[in-house]
């Protein structure tokens, strides 16, 4: 029996009182690289930054290590959305790497040498380092990816939460990235990727998590990954789901009692 | 009072009042669409933009002509717009940053140029701070006739063009594609905004213009959801606004009539906010205290319910205390609204504490219970959430499900008998 | 000395402002600027009222809490009230400021600020307000020392916590992520810029500190990719636009708050210009 890495119980999510995750309740195991996959619109997105308290869930609660987050925060990394930024600021890569210590660094002082040499070494992982003085605009999108990445890998974590990190990326990034997150799988960290290519999610992953609104199915990747599953995600969605979550949105109805 | 009224029979004073609500009128017409496009903030780099404009009509002709100054805000107006545009295509210049540029780069050399007119001893020159914080009472009859006709101007292009400028309002890509000139109209429409900012600026002042024409559709916005309405709304809070920025002018002379009439508006857009049906924040909170009232009454009905479930007679007596005992409420609160459940023919008082439920409590009771069981059977059917999970949520979804959606749970469902818990779902007996 | 005097002060109110407005442009808020200076003009007002001096610290406190007051009342307009953003600034900041401009004209008597020193400033008058002790000491411009006070505590904030406004303008989620609270560099930012409105307010007024706020940040961001030597082309910026624009409202007589600003607005577009000149010509030898 593995250990549990994520627990996440009876969540539901929403917006304006209209529920975009129907409580979802699910175990994913550590040391295994894992997919959440479902259409536009399923909730995948909303699904991670619940985890990562970026939005406050109507019910339900996440446990990293049976440990609510501000916990474990350290033990936990994020990757987001490369759209989530504005390209634009005015940092180099090796900035944004660095990033990922801020918090450890703490208030008033600034990165040190040993901050630096690890934000080098995890620039060398993603293959990156002679970028390391370019502006972030300067970059492609798969180099932009990678950046990101690095980021997350200079904070030790134990679990990795990446938001499509294969969105929009050339071939050999998306090796790369594969290659790195195996890689991790094999130190037995934790890796949960939100990802909609369905053609590679066999290769990709250990385990998947189909989601549209409620959770689909999650397990290993050869038991769930079926076309009974694959079709509950991608048949549409619910509509009463939908009817009910609009009245609630107009009533001005709890989503829970209390 | 009688002398207020009678300082309104100053034939000039009407003359002014009314030139000034049409015009206020105006503003709140075209300023929905302004509203609709998100271009808020546009409207007060223009407004604040058309100072230099002004600044240097007077300068060319060296007197105070109404007609030729308003020329030059106009000009500077459209360049403002124009400038936005142009800077907000570089991708290091937020939208945002352009309008905040342009507003205070071309209220800058406004100012510099209105010093440069103080400080140079034009005879004409008093009138022109006026035009900062609006002063009403200077109006005469011949530019009130000018801002008639300005008005009158865009009341007949937004009425002749409703249809276009909303369509381009609420989906720029369809308009295209249905074979609008989508950049005409938006350029007719920027033209329209910009003139009833300029034929403001002596009545209200060009720093707070910008709100004549936003707040009364932000206001209106709360009442309706309807265009047309919007159109009406909008255009009456305007132009009452305006009307009550007149008469303060005319009745305290050294107070700018600007600041008069956003407070006007802003205080009405405030109390729209708050008391609004459906979206003021009012009627919200009230909305909510009746739902937790509607969702205690509905799961008291389905506790005694319940109860008499278990004893096998559904119109079984139940004493009071017992029954308290069970619920989330203090006694107190719990017997209260008991009483309320009792008013509307819902239960029964009986000897000894005990209450029983009527035909009606028992029918509703029933309801809610077989709502929540059937939410729960959907639960586990179509979202495979196991038995033991399914409670919580269908504690809330049962009172907000309508009989429409019930008929449809059923028929998803193929009229089920049990829920997951393996309770029977209850209907009314057919007879 | 007299007209070193002024152009210190109008050096270091366009330092202030640039600081901070560097993050705000960035962030691109450049508008809640806009919001907050035009709305502190109530609170300083009724401080006057109050207390009768416009040199009262608890005064610049109290009347930087209503610029902190304008971005929660956005915040709830938005998100309560679902009025687009840009209405809801545009909506809140003209109220307020309305409010002032009535309080100032109703009260006239007992207060000390005209409409121009809201529109524009007095800055030529600092350098005969001066501040004597009880002891009969002469300590130089009461305004100097306020401004002073303000680019300290500018300093002190960026310098300490420099990282922490960078992570949260870049990259907000990933900052909560790792347990830096972007709510709470949001308002620290917003109780800077409020307070940096309000001392700023006697040398430039409530209208064009704005330009200060956005007009030089902008300006250094166009010619630079790092956010350190943003902040000191900032600088530079500032201190150009002060001599000029000092010497610029001295040889036409005008006001110099506005001159500084059509300095720097030149200073901008000049910039624009040959940056979208230099950046075709990047694309045009890169395309060959």
């Amino acid at each position: 029996m593995t250990k549990t890495a994520v627990e996440i119980h009876d969540l539901v999510v929403a917006y304006n009182r209209k529920p975009v995750l129907w409580n979802i309740d699910a175990h994913l195991p550590a040391g295994k690289i894992i997919g959440i996959i479902g259409p536009n619109g399923a909730g995948k997105s909303t699904l991670i930054k619940a985890m990562m308290g970026l939005l406050k869930p109507a019910s339900g609660k996440i446990l990293f290590f049976d440990n609510p987050l501000d916990e474990v925060r350290e033990r936990v990394a994020y990757v987001p959305q490369r759209e989530s930024v504005d390209w634009q600021f005015p940092v180099t890569v090796f900035d944004v790497v660095l990033m990922g210590r801020y918090k450890k660094v703490g208030l008033f002082k600034n990165p040190g040498k040993s901050d630096k040499e690890k934000a080098k070494q995890a620039l060398e992982k993603v293959d990156m380092y002679q970028f390391r003085d370019r502006q972030i605009s300067q970059l492609s999108g798969g180099q932009q990816q990678r950046v990101f990445i690095a980021r997350a890998l200079i904070q030790d974590a134990d679990i990795y939460l990446m938001d499509e990190p294969f969105a929009g990326v050339d071939a050999s990034t998306e090796k790369a990235i594969l290659k790195l997150m195996k890689e991790m799988g094999e130190q037995g960290k934790t890796v949960i990727v939100v990802h909609h290519d369905l053609q590679t999610v066999m290769d990709f992953f250990d385990w998947v998590m189909m989601l549209n609104q409620r959770l689909v199915a999650c397990g290993k990747t050869q038991d769930v990954f079926i076309e009974k599953n694959l079709n509950d995600t991608y048949g549409g969605k619910l509509t009463l789901l939908n009817e009910v979550g609009q009245i609630l949105s107009k009533n001005q109805m709890p989503q829970r009692e209390k | 009072m009688i002398e207020f009224l009678s300082f309104l029979k100053d034939p000039n004073l009407q003359y002014v009042l009314w030139g000034c609500i049409l015009l206020s009128f105006s503003a709140g017409l075209i300023g929905c669409f302004a509203y609709l496009q998100k271009k808020a903030l546009i409207g007060d780099a223009i407004s604040h933009s058309v100072l230099p404009g002004v600044a240097i009509a007077f300068m060319l002709i060296e007197v105070k002509s109404l007609p030729v100054l308003l020329t030059g805000a106009f000009v500077s107006g459209i360049i403002s717009q124009y400038l936005v545009v142009k800077l907000s295509e570089h991708p290091k210049i937020s939208k945002d940053t352009a309008i905040g540029f342009v507003l205070t780069f071309f209220f800058g050399i406004g100012i510099v140029l209105l010093t440069f007119i103080q400080q140079s001893g034009h005879a004409g020159q008093s009138g022109l701070e006026d035009f900062i914080f609006g002063k009403a009472a200077t109006l005469v009859q011949k530019d009130i006739n000018l801002f008639i006709a300005l008005s009158v101007i865009i009341i007949i292009v937004v009425l002749l063009m409703k249809k276009e400028f909303t369509i381009v309002s609420f989906d720029e890509d369809f308009a295209h594609t249905s074979g609008m000139n989508v950049s005409m109209i938006n350029k007719v429409m920027t033209g329209l905004y910009v003139m009833a900012i300029v034929s403001g600026i002596q009545a209200v002042g060009v720093v707070l213009m910008s709100a004549l024409v936003i707040t009364p559709a932000a206001a209106g916005r709360f009442w309706t959801n309807n265009i047309n309405k919007l159109l009406i709304i909008s255009s009456l809070i305007a132009g009452l606004g305006g009307g009550i920025g007149v008469l303060i002018s005319y009745s305290a002379p050294q107070m700018p009539t600007g600041p008069w009439v956003v407070v006007v508006l802003s205080v009405i857009a405030l109390i729209s906010f708050l008391i609004a049906p459906q979206t003021g924040i009012i009627s919200k909170w009230f909305n909510q205290r009746k739902n937790k009232q509607k969702i205690h009454n509905e799961n008291i009905l389905k506790l005694l319910y319940k109860i008499c479930e278990k004893r096998g007679n559904v119109q079984c007596s139940i004493d009071k205390n017992e029954a308290a005992d069970r619920y989330s409420l203090s006694k107190k609160e719990f017997f209260n609204k008991l009483n309320r459940l009792n008013k509307k023919g819902y239960l029964e008082y009986q000897i000894n504490n005990q209450i029983q439920l009527t035909k009606k409590g028992v029918d509703e009771g029933q309801r809610i219970v077989r709502l929540h069981r059937l939410w729960e059977a959907y639960l586990a059917t179509y979202l495979n959430i196991a038995p033991d999970h399914v409670h919580d949520d269908a504690e809330a979804i049962e009172h907000v499900l309508t009989p429409e959606l019930e008929a449809k749970l059923d028929r998803l469902l193929d009229y089920p008998e049990a829920d997951p818990h393996k309770a029977k779902i209850p209907r009314k007996k057919k007879i | 000395m007299d007209a070193l005097i002024i152009i210190t002060v109008g050096f270091l109110v366009a330092f202030n402002c640039g600081i901070l407005g560097s993050f705000l442009v960035l962030r691109k808020m450049a508008m809640i600027g806009d919001a907050i200076s035009h709305a502190v003009l109530p609170g300083i007002v009724i401080a006057f009222m109050l207390s009768g001096s416009r040199e009262n610290i608890f005064m610049m406190i109290g009347a930087g809490v209503i610029g902190v007051f304008v971005t929660i009342m956005i915040e709830v307009l938005t998100r309560k009230g679902k009025i687009p953003v840009d209405a809801a600034i545009g909506y809140s900041f003209t109220f307020l400021f309305a409010i002032g401009i009535i309080l100032l004209t109703a009260f006239a008597d007992d207060v000390d600020i005209d409409e121009q020193c809201v529109l524009y400033g007095e800055i030529i008058y600092i350098p005969f307000n001066v501040w004597v002790t009880q002891g009969g000491l002469h300590l130089g411009p009461t305004a100097l020392w306020i401004v002073g006070l303000n680019t300290f505590i500018v300093l002190i904030v960026i310098l300490s916590f420099y990282k922490e406004l960078l992570i949260t303008s870049f990259n907000p989620d990933f900052a909560d992520s790792i347990g830096i609270k972007p709510i709470v560099w949001h308002y620290v930012l917003m109780g800077l810029v409020s307070y940096t409105a309000v001392s700023s307010f006697e040398s430039v007024g409530a209208v064009l500190v704005v330009g200060l706020i956005i007009i030089p940040p902008a300006t250094a961001y166009l010619i630079t990719e790092r956010l350190n030597k943003m902040l000191i082309y900032t600088t530079i910026i500032a201190l150009i636009t002060s001599i000029l624009g000092y010497y610029l409202a001295f040889l036409l007589n005008v006001s110099v708050a506005g001159a500084m600003i059509t300095i720097s607005g030149t200073i901008f577009l000049l910039v624009f210009y040959l940056s979208n000149r230099y950046n075709k010509k990047v694309i045009m030898s890169k395309s060959e």
